[in-house]
């Protein structure tokens, strides 16, 4: 493969040695012929309740994502233009002012022969004082191009829950950016899960702008054969006694390659802010790939970072014990593997969902 | 005999707009063991540590006494330099600078002067024996890696150490097994004398067994709602403190 | 008052900001061309494979592009750099030839009485030109070397033909390129199998025409199971130029041989300090580095160590303490290159009075290198809000038998420490000196004595004026 038609895309907020090549995400140039998507994604098409509401994204709700970064590049400027210019399918949720939803909205993309090219522009609005979960899911039997922008609001008091899970099939193309930005009292908590697709590219950026906004980002993956993955995860914050967290726990098969990119900036003016980032790499093939770079910036003193990564093979010790209860290797550390990415997955609201998570999981042991 | 050590008077101090001692008076004379008992809660640390001017609280009315003297404007050093001593609940850990270290710094900082090396490292090696320390505690990182037990322990050699008129001792006895409490206890009893005075802050009486107070007082909802001899102690563990709440309601 | 205590702290730099006249013998053309380097090959006297390779250096340098990464490098303007300045001087032997007032500063600096209370060997250079070399009687008997770059060259031309930019190659990176083209002074030092050296060698480095680029080269093979401490200090007075250095470190620690390298550096607050500095370790082999940045305008100083036999270990213990106007982009990498190879790395920063501190690492482990480990960890403390606080580490993993730790922590002295430390009777000044100086004691530790009190004096200096 040349780097001729290697794309770069993906920026790190600050550069470092370019032979690790973590100072960018690539990605192979790809003929996308642009055409409709018809699936439908959503139960009730176009509801408004006392809730709020859940509608297909109109194009006067797409011009009006005012409250977005003018700096914000997404993955890249073209990458973010196709979503935002060019988008074949797309929501717009509101929750009403003061409104607690319980039932989560759920938001359905799959991938099928006829609709194997999905551009969607998600736009969730969290009005003051409200709460609203909203599960996206990506799916595919088929191979797939999927280029993905979710723009999140959380208004003041606003709790927003966003749960996303990718099973694309192992030859799909995954690109996906989600930008949220929060005023005083707001918190979002993501729960992501990242199973699928060939070449996975995730970008998250999360400006903590309001006083006392929190964000929290519980993220597993499992990524096997020769797929790769690359997360780039930002959290920005600007306000006082804003809060961050990032926990992203996975395991890397065969030749999988992974890059986990985490940045925690406590911009001056952030005072009392609270930052934390935790990755955790099982490694289960020695033809793996993992590369982290947890970054911390820190330009205020009343300030508390800290960031931690680890990896290593399956813990020899619990190996052990499972196997002295007469499990195979293999059968223990499978349960290994699950046991810890289960409290992840345990956030999602959600039985149906989490089962076809877990079934895709035993599926991807299996197919060793 | 009696002279005045501390007062407190009318002592009103707030956090975070939150008022936590609504008008606390105490007087505490030479040669007095004063024990304070109260729930959780009720403002007993807080009085701790603004006696010794913890900047997290704000003095709103009322003042506090040492030997003739106002410490409302003193800082924290300061006042623990005219001779009082606070012996944390949670002693802070401070990595890189050692027990030994640390103690010749506070000394030589109470003196005004160097310390001489040799009689001070003796003097430490006694305090840590009847303490029941090993040596190798001195090159140790302060607090860095200790027990709890550890903590409350190098706290009282602190005082020792440092010998103040005045010792507070926060909740030194919680966390401690039945043999460690003893140990502390005696370390306490060493250092009283009639020129200095101990105020104890405690949930339970086993490190009273053997001290002697002269008076105790119930704290609570940042008032001191009863003061009496020894004797108030087994009153307490037998009622608890349902009975002097309501009569703070009451009242 | 901010005005005042800037002058008493650069008062009570005095020692190091001695400005000698700049009298020298012989001093290049400003900027980079191929006379220039012709020029300095000869004056050297240098064999012709030597002058070629400083040629071909100088046609890579003209072709590589700057840093992508990191600090700005703008201000710095090759056509204004003076590549070589010669001292009045030539090497000598005996301290007591050495010229007056060089010999002055390297007194009040305090190294001849460093030679003798607790070295066995010492060399000091001068602007681009070592001034004074000795080693101790019975570590020549044993087959030590230890020797400037220039007399190595002429005298162990073999070794240094075999040895020199073969571990940092000039076509690294732009400012290895540039040493390739000009280097001159520095250390050699050949540690024959089996030889312990007990006490360490160590080797000033002194700075003193303004506008000068210092490019000195230091080599160090420990042979088989051989041990060896190496100290390397540098200073450099205040100018309003712009002064550089770019530095190489070449150090192999062969079979079973242990290398400590240690150094504090105090360059001036006009330094672009872009050294590079390298070790590779063969089987059962041990490198210990020990680095404390203080000065400069600009670091740029990644030490790296290549793991490259079986059981290969590195340690690195680092300090970094960035004042006004300081950009300390500092760090290590480590490559481990074979099976059950180990490294800990253990960073600590203070950023103050807007200075930058920024911990950059990497740590790659090879496809081979299986039941390999790393701890890292990063602390770095903030003493204001005009200052920052970075760390951009990278992990690279290749195989699954390994155990990989990272940790890091940004943080500020805590207001319950300082109350805690203020009723035991300490001042809140002392306090917060006292809690900084415990954060750096794990490096402090770790430096011979006179160092540990030269790096206490510094932060000591850096303190006065911010706290308070």
């Amino acid at each position: 493969m040349s780097e001729n038609n290697r794309k770069i895309i993906s920026p790190i907020p600050v550069r470092t040695w370019r032979g690790l090549g973590v100072n960018h995400a690539f990605l192979e140039e790809q003929d996308i012929k642009l055409k409709p998507y018809h699936r439908q994604i959503f139960e009730k098409r176009n509801s408004i309740d006392e809730f709020g509401i859940v509608t297909e994204l109109t194009e006067k709700q797409n011009q009006e994502a005012h409250f977005i970064d003018k700096q914000y590049k997404g993955l890249d400027q073209n990458i973010l233009e196709q979503c935002i210019k060019e988008y074949n399918t797309g929501v717009y949720i509101e929750a009403q002012e003061g409104t607690s939803r319980q039932e989560p909205i759920i938001l359905h993309y799959t991938l099928d022969k006829e609709n194997n090219t999905l551009i969607d522009n998600n736009l969730i609005i969290a009005k003051e004082n409200s709460e609203i979960t909203v599960i996206i899911q990506y799916d595919s039997k088929v191979k797939g191009y999927h280029n993905g922008l979710t723009r999140i609001f959380g208004k003041k008091g606003s709790r927003i829950k966003l749960v996303k899970v990718q099973t694309l099939s192992d030859d799909s193309t995954h690109l996906d950016a989600v930008y949220t930005k929060l005023e005083d009292n707001a918190e979002i908590e993501y729960t992501l899960i990242e199973l699928g697709a060939k070449n996975g590219i995730i970008h998250n950026q999360s400006d903590l702008i309001g006083t006392n906004s929190r964000t929290n980002l519980k993220m597993a993956y499992i990524t096997d054969k020769d797929r790769k993955i690359d997360m780039n995860y930002i959290m920005n914050h600007v306000g006082r006694e804003t809060n961050s967290q990032i926990d992203v726990k996975g395991a890397l098969l065969d030749e999988a390659d992974k890059i986990f990119r985490g940045t925690i900036d406590l911009r001056k003016g952030a005072v009392k802010a609270k930052g934390k980032e935790e990755e955790y790499t099982i490694l289960l093939s020695d033809k793996v790939r993992n590369r982290s770079v947890p970054i911390l910036l820190c330009t205020e003193h009343e300030v508390e970072g800290q960031h931690a990564a680890s990896t290593g093979k399956v813990d020899e010790n619990k190996l052990f014990y499972l196997m002295s209860r007469g499990l195979s290797e293999y059968e223990a550390k499978k349960l290994i593997v699950e046991a810890s990415l289960n409290p992840i997955i345990d956030q999602i609201p959600d039985e149906l969902i989490r089962e076809e998570i877990n079934d895709y999981v035993r599926r991807k042991f299996i197919n060793e | 005999m009696n002279e005045k050590l501390l007062e407190i008077n009318n002592l009103h101090v707030n956090t975070e707009d939150k008022e936590i001692l609504k008008g606390v008076n105490l007087t505490v004379n030479k040669g007095e063991v004063h024990v304070i008992m109260g729930s959780n809660g009720a403002g007993k640390s807080t009085l701790a540590q603004v006696i010794l001017g913890h900047p997290k609280y704000q003095v709103t009315e009322g003042d506090m006494i040492f030997q003739g003297e106002s410490l409302k404007e003193l800082k924290t050093d300061e006042r623990a330099r005219k001779g009082i001593f606070l012996s944390f609940q949670t002693p802070e850990e401070v990595p890189g600078v050692t027990v030994e270290g640390f103690l010749r710094s506070a000394r030589s900082a109470a003196l005004g002067r160097p310390v001489m090396l040799h009689s001070f490292r003796k003097e430490l090696k006694e305090k840590l024996e009847l303490l029941d320390i090993s040596d190798e505690y001195a090159s140790r990182y302060l607090n860095v890696g200790f027990s709890g037990g550890e903590k409350k322990k190098n706290e009282i050699i602190q005082m020792m150490m440092l010998n103040p008129k005045l010792a507070i001792l926060d909740e030194t006895d919680s966390g401690l097994d039945v043999d460690a409490v003893k140990i502390v206890s005696e370390g306490v009893k060493q250092f009283k004398n009639e020129e200095n005075a101990v105020i104890i802050i405690t949930h339970n009486s086993k490190i009273l067994q053997s001290l002697e107070p002269d008076y105790v007082h119930i704290l609570l909802d940042g008032q001191i709602v009863r003061t009496s001899d020894a004797s108030l102690i087994e009153e307490v563990n037998q009622k608890g403190f349902a009975e002097y709440k309501e009569a703070v309601i009451h009242a | 008052m901010e005005n005042i205590k800037d002058t008493i702290k650069e008062l009570e730099r005095g020692v190091y900001d001695i400005i000698n006249e700049d009298r020298y013998r012989y001093k290049s053309q400003k900027g980079l061309t191929k006379e220039i380097i012709l020029d300095i090959s000869h004056k050297k006297n240098e064999p012709e494979w030597m002058t070629n390779f400083r040629l071909k250096s100088l046609e890579t340098y003209q072709n590589i592009e700057m840093p992508t990464w990191g600090p700005s490098l703008e201000e710095l303007d090759m056509d204004n750099i003076v590549t070589y300045v010669q001292p009045d001087t030539k090497l000598n032997g005996n301290w007591e030839e050495v010229p007056e007032e060089i010999k002055d500063t390297f007194d009040k600096l305090g190294i001849p009485k460093a030679e003798r209370e607790s070295l066995a060997g010492v060399g000091a250079q001068y602007d681009s030109e070592v001034v004074y070399h000795s080693i101790r009687e019975d570590l020549v008997k044993q087959g030590v070397i230890y020797t400037d770059m220039e007399s190595a060259l002429r005298d162990y031309e073999d070794i240094i033909k075999e040895y020199f930019m073969t571990l940092v190659p000039p076509n690294d990176h732009k400012f290895v390129a540039l040493h390739g083209a000009v280097w001159s002074g520095g250390s050699f030092v050949y540690v024959p199998e089996g030889v312990e050296v007990e006490i360490p060698l160590q080797s000033y480095f002194r700075l003193n025409s303004p506008g000068a680029g210092q490019f000195e080269h230091t080599l160090i093979i420990v042979d088989k199971n051989a041990k060896l401490h190496f100290i390397e200090g540098c200073s450099a007075p205040k100018y309003n130029v712009t002064n550089l250095h770019a530095g190489c470190v070449e150090l192999f620690v062969k079979e079973g041989a242990y290398l400590r390298y240690s150094t504090i550096e105090n360059w001036s607050r006009n330094m672009l300090n872009l050294n590079t500095k390298r070790a590779v370790v063969e089987k059962k082999g041990t490198i210990e580095w020990v680095s404390g940045s203080f000065g400069s305008k600009i670091s740029m100083l990644y030490p790296m160590s290549i793991l490259k036999g079986e059981g290969a270990r590195s340690e690195f213990t680092g300090i970094t303490f960035a004042g006004k106007g300081q950009i300390l982009d500092t760090g290590t990498k480590v490559v481990h290159a074979a099976p059950y190879t180990y490294s800990t790395i253990n960073t600590k920063s203070i950023s103050k009075s807007g200075g930058e501190a920024i911990y950059r690492g990497s740590v790659r482990v090879a496809k081979n290198a299986h039941h390999s480990k790393s701890t890292i960890s990063c602390e770095s403390l903030m003493l204001d809000d005009l200052s920052r606080a970075d760390t951009i580490p990278v992990l690279d993993i290749m195989n699954d038998e390994v155990e990989i730790g990272h940790e890091a922590k940004i943080g500020k002295i805590s207001d319950d420490t300082i109350f805690y430390l203020m009723t035991r009777g300490i001042s809140e000044e002392e306090a917060k000196a006292m809690i900084v100086r415990g954060f750096a004691e794990p490096i402090a530790k770790e430096l011979p004595l006179e160092y540990a009190v030269e790096m206490n004096n510094l932060i000591k200096l850096e303190l006065e004026g911010s706290i308070g």
